[in-house]
Protein backbone atom coordinates (compact mmCIF):
# COMPACT_ATOMS: atom_id res chain seq x y z
CA UNK A 1 0.00 0.00 0.00
CA UNK A 2 1.00 3.60 -0.97
CA UNK A 3 2.17 5.61 1.60
CA UNK A 4 1.27 9.06 0.75
CA UNK A 5 1.51 12.10 2.75
CA UNK A 6 0.45 15.80 2.41
CA UNK A 7 1.60 19.31 4.27
CA UNK A 8 1.25 22.90 3.53
CA UNK A 9 3.80 24.80 2.37
CA UNK A 10 2.94 27.91 3.64
CA UNK A 11 4.36 28.88 7.42
CA UNK A 12 2.16 28.84 10.73
CA UNK A 13 3.10 31.87 12.53
CA UNK A 14 0.11 31.50 15.01
CA UNK A 15 1.08 31.25 18.39
CA UNK A 16 -0.69 29.51 21.84
CA UNK A 17 -4.76 30.88 21.58
CA UNK A 18 -5.53 34.10 23.55
CA UNK A 19 -2.21 34.99 23.03
CA UNK A 20 0.09 36.00 26.31
CA UNK A 21 -2.89 37.23 28.07
CA UNK A 22 -4.87 34.54 27.39
CA UNK A 23 -2.51 32.15 28.67
CA UNK A 24 -1.76 34.42 31.61
CA UNK A 25 -5.14 34.19 32.11
CA UNK A 26 -5.62 31.13 34.44
CA UNK A 27 -2.55 32.51 36.45
CA UNK A 28 -4.33 35.73 37.29
CA UNK A 29 -7.61 33.87 38.15
CA UNK A 30 -5.34 31.53 40.78
CA UNK A 31 -3.56 34.98 42.19
CA UNK A 32 -7.16 36.58 42.50
CA UNK A 33 -8.26 33.99 44.80
CA UNK A 34 -4.89 34.21 46.75
CA UNK A 35 -5.46 37.89 47.07
CA UNK A 36 -8.90 37.86 48.17
CA UNK A 37 -7.76 34.64 50.52
CA UNK A 38 -5.66 37.37 51.79
CA UNK A 39 -7.75 39.77 52.58
CA UNK A 40 -10.10 37.56 54.44
CA UNK A 41 -7.55 35.97 56.46
CA UNK A 42 -8.71 37.07 59.77
CA UNK A 43 -12.50 35.25 58.92
CA UNK A 44 -10.62 32.19 57.95
CA UNK A 45 -11.69 29.72 60.66
CA UNK A 46 -9.25 27.70 62.99
CA UNK A 47 -9.93 23.87 61.14
CA UNK A 48 -10.44 24.43 57.99
CA UNK A 49 -12.94 22.04 56.33
CA UNK A 50 -11.07 20.40 53.55
CA UNK A 51 -12.96 17.31 52.25
CA UNK A 52 -16.50 16.39 52.14
CA UNK A 53 -18.02 13.34 51.53
CA UNK A 54 -21.30 12.60 49.33
CA UNK A 55 -23.98 13.72 51.43
CA UNK A 56 -22.18 17.22 52.02
CA UNK A 57 -20.61 16.64 55.53
CA UNK A 58 -17.21 17.83 56.15
CA UNK A 59 -15.27 14.72 56.65
CA UNK A 60 -11.37 16.18 56.85
CA UNK A 61 -10.14 19.11 58.10
CA UNK A 62 -6.66 21.20 58.40
CA UNK A 63 -5.20 23.76 60.81
CA UNK A 64 -4.87 27.60 59.72
CA UNK A 65 -2.04 27.63 57.44
CA UNK A 66 -1.23 29.50 54.02
CA UNK A 67 -0.14 26.02 53.15
CA UNK A 68 -3.31 24.09 53.69
CA UNK A 69 -5.62 26.97 53.52
CA UNK A 70 -4.40 27.79 49.52
CA UNK A 71 -3.25 23.92 48.94
CA UNK A 72 -5.63 23.90 45.86
CA UNK A 73 -4.22 27.16 44.54
CA UNK A 74 -0.71 25.80 44.73
CA UNK A 75 -2.28 22.84 42.95
CA UNK A 76 -4.08 24.20 40.34
CA UNK A 77 -1.16 26.52 39.32
CA UNK A 78 1.11 23.55 39.18
CA UNK A 79 -1.57 21.05 37.20
CA UNK A 80 -1.87 24.73 34.99
CA UNK A 81 1.76 24.78 34.51
CA UNK A 82 1.97 21.26 33.49
CA UNK A 83 -0.82 22.03 30.69
CA UNK A 84 0.76 25.03 29.58
CA UNK A 85 3.90 23.42 28.61
CA UNK A 86 2.24 20.36 27.57
CA UNK A 87 0.07 23.33 24.60
CA UNK A 88 3.67 24.54 23.69
CA UNK A 89 5.65 21.01 23.56
CA UNK A 90 2.02 20.30 20.92
CA UNK A 91 2.31 23.59 19.22
CA UNK A 92 5.98 22.91 18.44
CA UNK A 93 6.11 18.94 18.32
CA UNK A 94 2.67 17.84 16.46
CA UNK A 95 1.61 18.23 12.96
CA UNK A 96 -0.37 21.32 11.72
CA UNK A 97 -3.59 19.05 10.92
CA UNK A 98 -7.09 19.83 11.93
CA UNK A 99 -7.16 18.79 15.49
CA UNK A 100 -4.47 21.43 16.39
CA UNK A 101 -6.17 24.27 17.19
CA UNK A 102 -9.28 22.80 18.83
CA UNK A 103 -6.83 20.39 21.03
CA UNK A 104 -4.87 23.81 21.92
CA UNK A 105 -8.09 25.74 22.84
CA UNK A 106 -9.23 22.86 25.08
CA UNK A 107 -6.34 22.88 26.62
CA UNK A 108 -6.76 26.45 27.79
CA UNK A 109 -10.60 25.99 28.53
CA UNK A 110 -9.56 23.06 30.89
CA UNK A 111 -6.77 25.57 33.09
CA UNK A 112 -9.25 28.28 33.27
CA UNK A 113 -12.14 25.70 34.62
CA UNK A 114 -9.27 24.29 37.13
CA UNK A 115 -8.41 27.42 38.47
CA UNK A 116 -12.11 28.79 38.94
CA UNK A 117 -12.98 25.51 40.46
CA UNK A 118 -9.58 25.31 43.23
CA UNK A 119 -10.38 29.03 43.53
CA UNK A 120 -14.56 28.16 44.18
CA UNK A 121 -12.94 25.19 46.86
CA UNK A 122 -10.86 27.94 48.43
CA UNK A 123 -14.09 29.76 49.08
CA UNK A 124 -16.18 27.07 50.16
CA UNK A 125 -13.11 25.76 52.82
CA UNK A 126 -12.14 29.74 54.04
CA UNK A 127 -16.38 30.28 54.62
CA UNK A 128 -16.28 27.74 56.30
CA UNK A 129 -18.78 25.48 54.13
CA UNK A 130 -21.46 28.56 54.06
CA UNK A 131 -21.25 28.43 50.22
CA UNK A 132 -20.90 25.22 49.73
CA UNK A 133 -23.67 25.16 47.44
CA UNK A 134 -23.50 27.76 45.29
CA UNK A 135 -20.28 26.88 44.87
CA UNK A 136 -20.47 23.40 44.17
CA UNK A 137 -23.53 24.92 41.16
CA UNK A 138 -20.79 27.19 40.09
CA UNK A 139 -18.15 24.15 39.77
CA UNK A 140 -21.20 21.87 37.95
CA UNK A 141 -21.67 24.53 35.82
CA UNK A 142 -18.09 25.01 34.80
CA UNK A 143 -18.22 21.07 33.96
CA UNK A 144 -20.95 21.03 31.72
CA UNK A 145 -19.70 23.79 30.16
CA UNK A 146 -16.43 22.60 29.79
CA UNK A 147 -18.32 19.46 28.11
CA UNK A 148 -20.13 21.57 25.71
CA UNK A 149 -16.64 23.25 24.71
CA UNK A 150 -15.25 20.24 24.20
CA UNK A 151 -17.92 19.02 21.99
CA UNK A 152 -18.41 22.36 20.17
CA UNK A 153 -14.58 22.14 19.50
CA UNK A 154 -14.30 18.87 18.39
CA UNK A 155 -17.53 18.03 15.99
CA UNK A 156 -16.05 17.95 12.50
CA UNK A 157 -12.45 17.27 13.42
CA UNK A 158 -12.31 13.46 13.31
CA UNK A 159 -12.93 12.99 9.55
CA UNK A 160 -10.51 15.94 8.82
CA UNK A 161 -7.76 14.60 10.63
CA UNK A 162 -5.94 11.62 8.20
CA UNK A 163 -4.70 8.85 10.35
CA UNK A 164 -1.12 9.50 10.58
CA UNK A 165 1.38 6.41 9.24
CA UNK A 166 -1.15 3.74 9.87
CA UNK A 167 1.61 0.78 10.64
CA UNK A 168 2.86 2.76 13.35
CA UNK A 169 0.40 2.21 15.80
CA UNK A 170 0.23 -0.59 18.14
CA UNK A 171 -3.30 -0.81 19.86
CA UNK A 172 -3.89 2.98 21.34
CA UNK A 173 0.31 3.87 21.33
CA UNK A 174 1.93 5.51 18.63
CA UNK A 175 5.35 4.97 18.17
CA UNK A 176 8.02 5.61 15.20
CA UNK A 177 11.74 6.66 15.68
CA UNK A 178 11.68 7.86 11.69
CA UNK A 179 9.07 10.50 12.91
CA UNK A 180 9.99 13.99 14.10
CA UNK A 181 6.77 14.66 15.26
CA UNK A 182 6.31 14.09 19.16
CA UNK A 183 3.14 14.38 19.80
CA UNK A 184 0.78 12.79 16.76
CA UNK A 185 -3.06 12.94 16.53
CA UNK A 186 -5.57 10.31 17.93
CA UNK A 187 -6.59 7.91 15.67
CA UNK A 188 -10.02 9.19 17.41
CA UNK A 189 -9.07 12.59 16.33
CA UNK A 190 -9.71 13.98 19.50
CA UNK A 191 -6.64 15.43 21.01
CA UNK A 192 -3.22 13.77 20.62
CA UNK A 193 -1.04 11.33 21.82
CA UNK A 194 2.96 10.69 22.31
CA UNK A 195 4.87 9.29 20.23
CA UNK A 196 6.90 6.50 22.18
CA UNK A 197 9.25 6.24 19.42
CA UNK A 198 10.75 10.09 20.08
CA UNK A 199 13.94 10.24 21.87
CA UNK A 200 12.47 12.44 24.31
CA UNK A 201 9.25 10.79 24.58
CA UNK A 202 10.01 8.33 27.82
CA UNK A 203 11.61 11.35 30.11
CA UNK A 204 8.32 12.54 29.36
CA UNK A 205 6.38 9.83 30.22
CA UNK A 206 8.13 8.98 33.42
CA UNK A 207 8.14 12.52 34.53
CA UNK A 208 4.47 12.50 33.57
CA UNK A 209 4.13 9.17 35.85
CA UNK A 210 6.11 10.80 38.39
CA UNK A 211 3.59 13.53 39.30
CA UNK A 212 1.39 11.73 40.77
CA UNK A 213 3.99 9.72 42.89
CA UNK A 214 5.48 12.53 44.54
CA UNK A 215 2.16 14.46 45.29
CA UNK A 216 1.17 11.36 47.06
CA UNK A 217 4.68 11.47 48.90
CA UNK A 218 4.35 14.82 49.50
CA UNK A 219 0.78 14.44 50.62
CA UNK A 220 2.01 11.39 53.50
CA UNK A 221 5.19 13.95 54.59
CA UNK A 222 2.78 16.72 55.33
CA UNK A 223 -0.27 14.76 57.23
CA UNK B 1 -0.36 25.33 -1.53
CA UNK B 2 0.36 21.71 -0.57
CA UNK B 3 3.18 19.06 -0.93
CA UNK B 4 2.51 15.24 -1.48
CA UNK B 5 4.98 12.72 -1.06
CA UNK B 6 5.00 9.02 -1.71
CA UNK B 7 6.82 6.98 0.55
CA UNK B 8 6.68 3.92 -1.35
CA UNK B 9 7.96 5.99 -4.61
CA UNK B 10 11.05 5.38 -6.25
CA UNK B 11 12.28 9.00 -5.84
CA UNK B 12 13.59 9.77 -2.87
CA UNK B 13 11.63 12.17 -1.09
CA UNK B 14 14.05 14.73 -0.60
CA UNK B 15 13.57 14.97 -4.67
CA UNK B 16 10.21 14.75 -4.69
CA UNK B 17 10.00 17.78 -1.99
CA UNK B 18 12.18 19.85 -4.36
CA UNK B 19 10.38 18.77 -7.33
CA UNK B 20 7.01 19.91 -6.60
CA UNK B 21 8.22 23.07 -4.93
CA UNK B 22 10.43 23.84 -8.65
CA UNK B 23 7.38 23.52 -10.55
CA UNK B 24 5.36 25.95 -8.23
CA UNK B 25 8.22 28.41 -8.33
CA UNK B 26 8.53 27.83 -11.96
CA UNK B 27 4.99 28.47 -12.40
CA UNK B 28 4.75 31.77 -10.59
CA UNK B 29 2.73 29.83 -7.67
CA UNK B 30 5.27 31.01 -5.38
CA UNK B 31 6.49 34.68 -5.98
CA UNK B 32 9.24 36.01 -4.49
CA UNK B 33 9.15 37.36 -1.35
CA UNK B 34 7.00 34.20 -0.08
CA UNK B 35 7.40 32.36 2.97
CA UNK B 36 7.76 28.66 2.86
CA UNK B 37 6.99 26.45 5.92
CA UNK B 38 9.89 25.76 8.34
CA UNK B 39 12.25 22.64 8.05
CA UNK B 40 10.71 21.25 11.38
CA UNK B 41 7.06 22.19 10.25
CA UNK B 42 7.17 20.31 6.74
CA UNK B 43 9.05 17.62 8.55
CA UNK B 44 6.66 17.30 11.72
CA UNK B 45 4.24 17.52 9.26
CA UNK B 46 5.15 14.79 6.58
CA UNK B 47 6.49 12.48 9.14
CA UNK B 48 10.10 12.71 7.66
CA UNK B 49 13.59 13.73 8.88
CA UNK B 50 14.25 17.18 9.57
CA UNK B 51 17.12 16.16 7.30
CA UNK B 52 15.11 15.20 4.24
CA UNK B 53 13.24 18.53 4.09
CA UNK B 54 16.78 20.65 4.69
CA UNK B 55 18.16 18.73 1.75
CA UNK B 56 15.21 19.84 -0.59
CA UNK B 57 15.23 23.41 0.36
CA UNK B 58 19.33 23.40 0.37
CA UNK B 59 18.86 21.82 -3.28
CA UNK B 60 15.99 25.25 -4.68
CA UNK B 61 18.80 27.50 -2.29
CA UNK B 62 21.66 26.32 -4.63
CA UNK B 63 19.51 26.61 -7.45
CA UNK B 64 18.99 30.36 -6.52
CA UNK B 65 15.18 30.07 -6.13
CA UNK B 66 15.64 30.03 -2.08
CA UNK B 67 17.20 32.04 0.74
CA UNK B 68 17.33 30.06 3.73
CA UNK B 69 17.33 31.78 7.34
CA UNK B 70 18.54 30.38 10.26
CA UNK B 71 15.41 30.29 12.69
CA UNK B 72 12.93 31.85 10.49
CA UNK B 73 12.42 29.82 7.28
CA UNK B 74 12.78 29.57 3.39
CA UNK B 75 11.97 32.90 1.63
CA UNK B 76 11.10 32.83 -2.40
CA UNK B 77 14.04 35.57 -3.87
CA UNK B 78 14.28 36.70 -7.28
CA UNK B 79 16.11 34.87 -9.65
CA UNK B 80 17.13 35.80 -12.86
CA UNK B 81 16.83 32.93 -15.62
CA UNK B 82 19.94 31.01 -16.19
CA UNK B 83 20.95 30.79 -19.46
CA UNK B 84 21.21 26.95 -20.59
CA UNK B 85 24.22 25.27 -21.40
CA UNK B 86 25.14 24.47 -24.24
CA UNK B 87 23.29 20.55 -25.58
CA UNK B 88 20.76 21.40 -22.80
CA UNK B 89 17.86 21.00 -25.62
CA UNK B 90 18.57 17.67 -26.37
CA UNK B 91 19.83 16.22 -23.32
CA UNK B 92 16.40 17.39 -22.10
CA UNK B 93 14.68 15.60 -25.34
CA UNK B 94 16.67 12.51 -24.53
CA UNK B 95 15.60 12.67 -21.21
CA UNK B 96 11.78 13.07 -22.19
CA UNK B 97 11.91 10.10 -24.75
CA UNK B 98 12.95 8.08 -21.83
CA UNK B 99 10.03 8.99 -19.63
CA UNK B 100 7.50 8.73 -22.60
CA UNK B 101 8.57 5.61 -23.54
CA UNK B 102 8.47 4.46 -20.11
CA UNK B 103 4.95 5.66 -19.77
CA UNK B 104 4.13 3.82 -22.97
CA UNK B 105 5.82 0.57 -22.17
CA UNK B 106 3.67 0.75 -18.92
CA UNK B 107 0.75 0.85 -21.06
CA UNK B 108 -0.53 4.91 -21.09
CA UNK B 109 -1.84 5.37 -24.41
CA UNK B 110 -0.36 7.88 -26.22
CA UNK B 111 -3.32 9.81 -26.17
CA UNK B 112 -3.17 9.98 -22.52
CA UNK B 113 0.34 10.83 -22.63
CA UNK B 114 -0.10 13.30 -24.82
CA UNK B 115 -2.74 15.49 -22.85
CA UNK B 116 -0.74 14.99 -19.51
CA UNK B 117 2.57 16.44 -21.59
CA UNK B 118 0.46 19.52 -23.00
CA UNK B 119 -1.38 20.24 -19.48
CA UNK B 120 2.46 19.84 -17.35
CA UNK B 121 3.67 21.73 -19.73
CA UNK B 122 1.09 24.97 -19.43
CA UNK B 123 1.08 24.20 -15.71
CA UNK B 124 4.73 25.06 -16.00
CA UNK B 125 3.94 28.18 -17.86
CA UNK B 126 4.07 31.15 -15.61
Amino acid sequence: MNDIREASLETDSSGLPGGVLGQLLPFLLLAGGGVWLFTRWNDVPAQVPMHWDAHGHVNHYVSRTPLHVAMPLVLAALICLLVHFMARAIRSGSPRGAARKPSLRMMLAAELVIAAVCCAVVVISATNGRLFLPAMLFIFFLIMALIGTGISLFSGVRKQEPLRNPSAWHALFYSDSEDPALFVPKRSGLGYTINLGHRAAIPIVLLLLSLPLAAVIAAALTR
Amino acid sequence: MKVRIDLGAESPVWRQIADQIRALLVSGQLRPGARLATVRELAIDLGVNHNTVATAYGRLADEGFLRLVRGVGAEVVERAAPKAPAGETERFGRRLSALVAEARASGLPSLTLQAALLRAAEDLLP
